[in-house]
């Protein structure tokens, strides 16, 4: 028989009964809803932080730059410029001759539509040769009619094309590296196909031959890269693969040039619109990581524009091949983002273009800067909003200033035509 | 002791009734947190605002639910996704059994890629709502993505189960297996999938397939037919769809109708596309699109109606004339189509379509100065095309001036190379003139391009057997 309370206890209880259950009422309490993953800082104008020069030859017609690399090509110890003209099918070098002059030559013409170049001492002897992605037709097409070709380089910048490969699925990327150990530089192959497109490497078996070496099975690879991100001293692969996939891969490689699959991001959004994926160690804490973005605004309309999506983003390696998932920013229509300390704070900043962006606005963004606080939140700058239409940015100290200075690249592939480039060189304004 | 009884009692009802009260509070309060601030630095259509303040008086004086049902609805289909969540994370709380909040707010973070954030909303909508299937699929995606094979396998075959022919949920299966390169089973579920969507979905993939299980002349003749379209048909998802009918964005909406029209739902396509028109009435392109969808259904002075409306928004859009001038000689009035040619070229001096369009007519009508001046003008407006070439050329060939086609034939073939139209009518003219060495060169890289049709490819060494007496 359990014993009653007595007249004291009772009064306890009923005095602790009315405390606590308004307590529980408050414990059901879900308190402030949670604060939202996609909530970033509007972009603030930073308009007058770096000047834009034309660089090059003049802007006629509307250009078709599609990639820009900042490299010491003929090693004089200044910075020079390369870049890829998908209309004209030319590869041109933009040779600094003072602190920001530049003189420009084509290096190559008949590329086939090229829209990739990277520079690499292909055969070892001294000089950079360039590696050329050209996909044979840049606007949507399923043919056979991609190519790669290697501009080998007397050592006089003087380019001797070799075509390595034709008849293949467009090509837009090609990276060089030894993925097999063997001493020689194999490539990386992206390519984005339209229906169906492939991602590959090619091992080297002679001066300018190579076999093919399948490894994903789907259309749309944008960008390869190459990195070791596992640490384990070989070569690893990374691939954007974008049209309706929307999926990163990397490519683990046990160095004899096996390479395990797997897929480290992926957007179920059909519309998200990859454009472009680099690697760099963005928070400095050792492990290659991934920069990528997405603004491709072509669509089920007539007319491209931007998403509430685009922007840029970033894949932190935990190490173990395991990635997570980081938002920088928002800029719709966004392409290339690159890694940079811009303001030089010792935090990794970074800055991306616009392709895609609403340019019946003014205001809209063609050029943004995401400053990095130290702690990896990225407050969104607008350095420009004219010229419109850039693809492309690459980044060098050019002067020597220890600096960095940017180069962009502009692809007017749809209207308005009225703010035009096609190269420019920006630099800081402020000291 | 019955003092003490009724005591507590008295104290169990006096917490009873705190804690209904503080209950209600709980709800006035997170009602209250849940909304959010006005996005900074853009200008919102002053409908939205005014749609939005009264949501959120609706909200502040009634403590309504609905209202901020109302509210995230606003935010996420006018695109302001962060506002969104937070009108959702409250709603989770709020109606925890309602499977639609836990759904759009996972269609939010996996459409950004947050999956990890997305799968456990996806099971919940799954858990509370298992009849709605794009849930389901949704979380076979996700889980996919986000390297849970297996899982995502389960998902999908529990969408299967319910209906054993879901095209998403094939296809769904099918990538699982090529991701662990089980091709033959993938075979069959895309090859399933293609079958029940019409090729909408799967058939990009099951050319990827024919090939790896050796297939080839299937994956050959599959590939010439150009099913796919490079783009991707998003599985219809009427919870989600159906926000975009508060959409105040004419570009946004507009593109949703056009997802709709590609997924042959032309119903709400259409109701979309209206709603732009009242929200954005000098919009054009919502008229464009409208004028599409029309002609898909043979509407045909429906389409007529709304392309002349766009015509006048905004005349400098090409595409709208061609259209008009088309769809007025499909009805059978001669005139309107052409007077709608003649002003479009003369708003739109830069379209090569309009200029083909001409030069077809001209030469149909047998003034051949006329067409070929179109032809050449088409030429130097997009000489990076293998378009104008290729017009040129047929219209030479008509004319009799074989070799000048052929010069400009290869021209052609430098701008776009491999083009099958080209190298197809090119090997004919091999064969013609008796070129054999020529003429086999120019079928071999027929056959390299997947868009070269078995048909084409048998006429052409019917040809050559007859030319040559051989087999090329």
């Amino acid at each position: 028989m359990i014993p009653r309370p007595g007249f004291k206890a009772t009064v306890a209880l009923a005095l602790l009964a009315a405390f606590l259950l308004p307590f529980a009422a408050s414990c059901r309490r879900p308190g402030k809803p949670k604060s939202s993953v996609t909530a970033k800082p509007a972009a603030v104008e930073y308009l007058s932080y770096m000047k834009g020069t034309h660089i090059g030859g003049p802007v006629t017609g509307e250009p078709w730059i599609t990639h820009v690399r900042a490299v010491d090509l003929d090693k004089d110890g200044r910075m020079d410029v390369v870049a890829v003209e998908g209309k004209d099918s030319r590869i041109l070098w933009l040779r600094q001759t003072a602190p920001g002059v530049f003189e420009e030559k084509t290096i190559a013409a008949d590329m086939r539509a090229p829209v990739r170049a990277e520079p690499v001492d292909i055969d070892g002897d001294g000089d950079l040769d360039l590696v050329i992605a050209s996909m044979g037709y840049i606007f949507p097409n399923n043919d056979k009619i991609g190519s790669i070709f290697i501009l080998e380089n007397d050592g006089r910048q003087n380019f001797k094309p070799h075509l390595i490969v034709e008849n293949i699925m467009r090509v837009t990327d090609v990276q060089a590296a030894d993925l097999n150990g063997d001493g020689k530089i194999d490539l990386a192959v992206a390519q984005f196909g339209y229906d169906q497109g492939e991602v590959q490497w090619f091992e080297r078996t002679g001066p300018w031959t190579f076999t093919q070496r399948k490894l994903l099975d789907l259309s749309g690879a944008i960008n390869i890269c190459v990195a070791d991100f596992d640490r384990n001293s070989t070569p690893d692969l990374v691939v954007l693969i974008s049209q309706q996939w929307e999926e990163v891969y990397l490519f683990s490689n046990d160095g004899r040039g096996n390479f395990t699959k797997k897929l480290i991001y992926g957007s179920t959004n059909e519309d998200f619109g990859s454009s472009n994926l680099t690697v760099c160690d963005l928070n400095k804490d050792g492990r290659m990581d991934v920069l990528f973005s997405c603004g491709d605004g072509f669509g089920p309309v007539g007319v491209p524009g931007p998403r509430p999506w685009h922007g840029v983003q970033w894949l932190e390696n935990r190490g173990a091949n395991n990635f997570s998932f980081h938002r920088v920013g928002d800029l719709g229509g966004a392409y290339c983002p690159m890694p940079v300390d811009l303001d030089q704070d010792g935090a990794m900043d970074v800055v991306a273009v616009s392709n895609f962006n609403d340019w019946t606005n003014p205001k809209s963004a063609s050029l943004m800067w995401y400053r990095n606080d130290g702690k990896m939140n990225f407050e969104p700058r607008i350095l420009a909003n004219t010229p419109t239409h850039l693809l492309m940015v690459d980044v060098a100290d050019f002067d020597g200033s220890g600096k960095p200075q940017l180069v962009t690249g502009a692809f007017h592939g749809y209207p308005p035509y009225d703010r035009r480039s096609r190269l420019m060189f920006w630099k800081r304004n402020t000291p | 002791m019955k003092k003490a009884w009724l005591f507590l009692l008295a104290a169990a009802a006096l917490g009873a009734g705190a804690w209904l009260l503080l209950g209600r509070a709980d709800s006035s309060e997170l009602l209250l947190a849940s909304i959010p601030a006005r996005p900074q630095g853009v200008a919102l259509p002053p409908a939205l605002v005014e749609r939005i303040d009264n949501s959120e008086q609706d909200l502040r004086t009634h403590r309504s639910v609905s209202a901020l049902a109302d509210l995230a609805r606003l935010y996420h289909s006018n695109g302001y996704f962060a506002e969104a969540q937070l009108c959702y994370n409250g709603l989770l709380e709020l109606e925890p059994n309602k499977a639609r909040w836990p759904h759009l707010l996972a269609s939010i973070l996996a459409g950004y890629g947050q999956l990890e954030e997305a799968i456990p909303l996806y099971r919940q909508a799954v858990k509370l709502a298992p009849d709605y299937l794009p849930a389901r699929v949704r979380l076979g995606d996700v889980l996919l993505k986000a390297n849970h094979d297996k899982e995502a396998y389960e998902a999908y075959e529990g969408v299967l189960k319910i209906n054993g022919e879901h095209p998403y949920a094939l296809l769904g299966l099918a990538r699982v297996e090529m991701q662990r390169g089980e091709w033959d089973s993938a075979r069959l579920h895309l090859e399933a999938a293609a079958a029940k969507s019409n090729y909408a979905i799967g058939g990009d993939l099951l050319v990827n397939a024919y090939e790896k299980t050796g297939r080839t002349t299937l994956a050959r003749s599959l590939a010439a037919q150009q099913k796919a379209s490079g783009a991707f048909y998003d599985i219809p998802d009427p919870w989600v769809d159906e926000l975009f009918i508060d959409c105040y964005d004419p570009y946004r909406a507009t593109i949703a109708s056009g997802s709709a029209m590609r997924n042959g739902d032309m119903d709400t396509a259409i109701r979309l596309l209206e709603h732009v028109n009242k929200v954005a009435p000098r919009y054009a392109l919502a008229y464009y699109h409208l004028g599409l969808i029309y002609t898909e259904l043979k509407k045909i002075p429906h389409a007529i109606m709304a392309m002349e409306k766009s015509a006048e928004l905004d005349p400098s859009f090409s595409d709208t004339w061609l259209r008009l001038v088309r769809l007025n000689a499909q009805s059978g009035d001669e005139l309107a189509a052409r007077m709608a040619l003649e002003k479009g070229i003369k708003l739109c001096p830069h379209s090569p379509r309009l200029h083909a369009e001409r030069a077809g007519r001209h030469a149909a009508a047998g003034r051949f100065r006329e067409a070929e001046a179109d032809y050449r003008k088409i030429i130097t407006l997009r000489p990076d095309e293998s378009f104008g070439y290729i017009e040129f050329a047929k219209f030479l060939f008509t004319q009799n001036r074989v070799e000048e086609a052929i010069a400009i034939l290869n021209k052609g073939i430098e701008i776009e190379p491999e083009e099958p139209m080209i190298l197809s009518i090119m090997a004919f003219h091999a064969i013609t003139v008796g070129d054999e060495t020529r003429a086999r060169q120019l079928l071999q890289r027929m056959k390299a391009q997947p868009r070269s049709t078995a048909d084409s490819i048998d006429a052409l060494v019917l040809n050559f057997r007859k030319a040559f007496n051989k087999f090329p």
